[in-house]
């Protein structure tokens, strides 16, 4: 798909452009929701980026946030912006399906934390995004609502697990989205679309309302355009909550302002391991290239260790089903919708998962279920949990020596639809650069530095020590404002 | 209480799959069986690591709050019954334990 110059539509605008224009009324927020509700009528059969989009309580927001800004009342940060949400995080009154026939009929009755914080920044919710089943897997190749494709090149996938999230952004179906991130769902999506993707630090970001996989590693957070669109979100929805027992005390700074601050003197790691064979050609030089504009914009390039990391997948592999089989326990036909009528109590939870969920999440809760079984807990679990903590110390020690560390998002740019159906652990290894930090809690984010010789964009990933979101972005500002990889768009 | 590793992994999907409340057909047990035993090779990649001097890390954050053990108002029943499959009494209602006879 060619990309070319920007005329100024609103398709090539970024949010924090959307709401200079909403802020200044040369836009209204029914005229931006609008336009993007046709965007949507127009490519979302094509993209299948959205499972479910509600357009009259979208266009009933938006006259709300014109009138309350007609009458000189205060508006919220994301004021009239709309945003597309991940099926997998709840939304009061709105069907919310994890991707997953399990809750094919399931209409949320609360908000999670993160869409009421949205809503009172009077964010516009379009609706709720593909993702893969019970986000478990790296490509919305969903057996229930179908793939989502990629707006670069549509013979690809999205990514995933937050692929329609993706998708929607990037094909501007929706300037800005939630997706989450377990071992890499919000990164490698945002990699594969040309998108700013941020995994937050765990703890940063409320998981009240997140249809769990796995609770010590799932995390939400925002994707867009640019470092500033994903600040813009971060400060509606970063913060302690109550409803969150994992939610940090650390204060959320204006990680919007922080952008713009002087990075000062960096010390970018490099992992060379992270460099060698399983990396593409094509991406291996476009990281470099980017590298390389760091190190002209006065960066100092130092070499990190971090010998645990080849473990990681391993780790992740255990850990992550280990929580998921406990977590999908309860998807027993008791409670949410779906039931297989049987006579029997035992037979109703066996017909009802069987029947209900797909064959990654079956694989995932065997997985688990048998790597927590009694006389396999200390061999499996316990171990990875180990492998986890010496995972955690290699950045600890690596961030003595440096700010944050830089290399691939992901070993290649977004493979076709239907090429791993029946490889899922090919699939697995390629979570390489991203269940890592999903492992130790710190933040990650991936921002587009190059494309392909087939116009697929690839990513650069940047992770900092724990609660060090505001310098992951303002490195990936300074970097936009040297280059204009953020700035590309597909065709049509 | 640690317990001692079975010998030979005998990872039966069946056996497993029976544990985690799921009915398998016989070929979709032999699919997974032979794309977990994958898997778990790669779990099984980590028992070369010489581990017994390191403390898991299980995710939890340094700031973990208790609140006072007050009534707050929560979901309620309406709400919370709202996707029931089937429901009685203010209650899920479900199969009987036993199938009668």
């Amino acid at each position: 798909m060619p990309y070319g110059p920007r005329p100024l539509q609103l398709s090539n605008l970024s949010a924090a452009e959307l709401h200079q224009l909403l802020e200044t009324k040369q836009l209204s927020a029914v005229e931006c929701t609008q336009f993007f509700l046709d965007r949507i009528e127009e490519h979302n059969e094509r993209l299948n980026a959205f499972v479910t989009v509600d357009a009259d309580q979208a266009l009933m927001a938006a006259r709300s946030v014109d009138q309350r800004r007609a009458n000189g009342e205060p508006l919220g940060g994301l004021a009239g912006i709309p945003v597309a949400i991940k099926d997998n995080v709840c939304t009061r009154g709105i069907l919310t399906t994890a991707g997953s026939a399990m809750l094919q009929e399931h209409v949320s009755v609360y908000d999670a934390t993160v869409v009421r914080r949205l809503k009172q920044a009077d964010a516009i919710i379009l609706g709720k995004t593909n993702l893969d089943e019970f986000a478990m897997g790296s490509s919305t190749e969903n057996p229930h609502f179908g793939p989502t494709r990629n707006p670069w090149d549509d013979s690809r996938v999205a990514g995933g697990s937050s692929g329609g999230s993706a998708a929607a952004v990037a094909g501007t179906l929706a300037p800005l989205a939630l997706g989450s991130d377990t071992g890499g769902s919000i990164r490698q999506p945002a990699s594969f679309c040309g998108l700013t993707g941020l995994k937050p630090t765990y703890g940063r970001v409320s998981r009240y309302g997140l249809i769990a996989f796995a609770s010590s590693l799932d995390q939400i957070g925002p994707l867009g355009w640019s470092a500033a669109d994903v600040a813009l979100v971060m400060n509606a929805i970063a913060g302690k909550d109550e409803l969150d027992s994992t939610s940090s005390d650390q204060s959320a700074p204006d990680f919007l302002a922080a952008t713009e601050l002087p990075t000062g003197k960096l010390r970018i790691g490099i992992c060379r391991d992270h460099f060698e064979s399983g990396l593409a050609d094509e991406v291996r030089v476009q990281i470099q290239a980017a590298l390389k504009v760091m190190k002209d914009l006065g960066a100092e390039l130092v070499d990190v260790s971090l010998p645990h990391t080849r473990h990681a997948i391993a780790s992740y592999y255990v850990i992550a089903p280990c929580e998921a089989s406990s977590n999908l326990a309860r998807y027993d036909g008791v409670r949410y919708t779906q039931r297989e009528p049987v006579a029997s109590l035992e037979s109703m939870y066996e017909e009802t998962r069987s029947r209900f969920l797909g064959d990654e999440v079956k694989r995932r809760i065997i997985l688990g279920t048998y790597a927590l079984s009694s006389g396999y807990y200390d061999q499996y679990y316990v171990r990875a949990s180990k492998v986890r903590r010496l995972i955690q110390d290699d950045y600890s020690s690596a961030f003595q020596q440096v700010d944050v560390i830089a290399g691939p998002t992901c070993p290649t740019t977004a493979f076709r639809i239907g090429q791993f159906t029946d490889d899922p652990l090919a699939l697995y290894l390629a979570d390489i650069y991203t269940a890592s930090a999903n492992l130790a809690g710190i933040p990650a984010i991936s921002l587009p530095c190059g494309m392909d010789a087939a116009g697929l964009p690839v990513g650069l990933q940047l992770q900092g020590p724990m609660f060090d979101e505001p310098r992951l972005l303002q490195i990936a500002h300074h970097f936009q404002q040297q280059t204009d990889w953020h700035q590309r768009r597909p065709g049509p | 209480m640690t317990d001692q590793p079975s010998s030979n992994n005998t990872f039966s999907v069946s056996r497993v799959a029976k544990l985690a409340r799921l009915n398998l057909s016989d070929t979709e047990s032999e699919r997974l069986q032979s794309q977990l035993d994958q898997v778990l090779k790669l779990a099984q990649s980590l028992d070369i690591l010489e581990l017994d001097e390191t403390e898991p890390y299980y995710g939890s954050i340094p700031s973990q709050t208790m609140r006072d053990d007050d009534v707050r108002p929560s979901l309620g029943q309406e709400d919370a019954l709202r996707n029931a499959p089937d429901q009685a009494e203010g209650c899920y209602r479900v199969p009987p334990v036993f199938e009668s006879r």
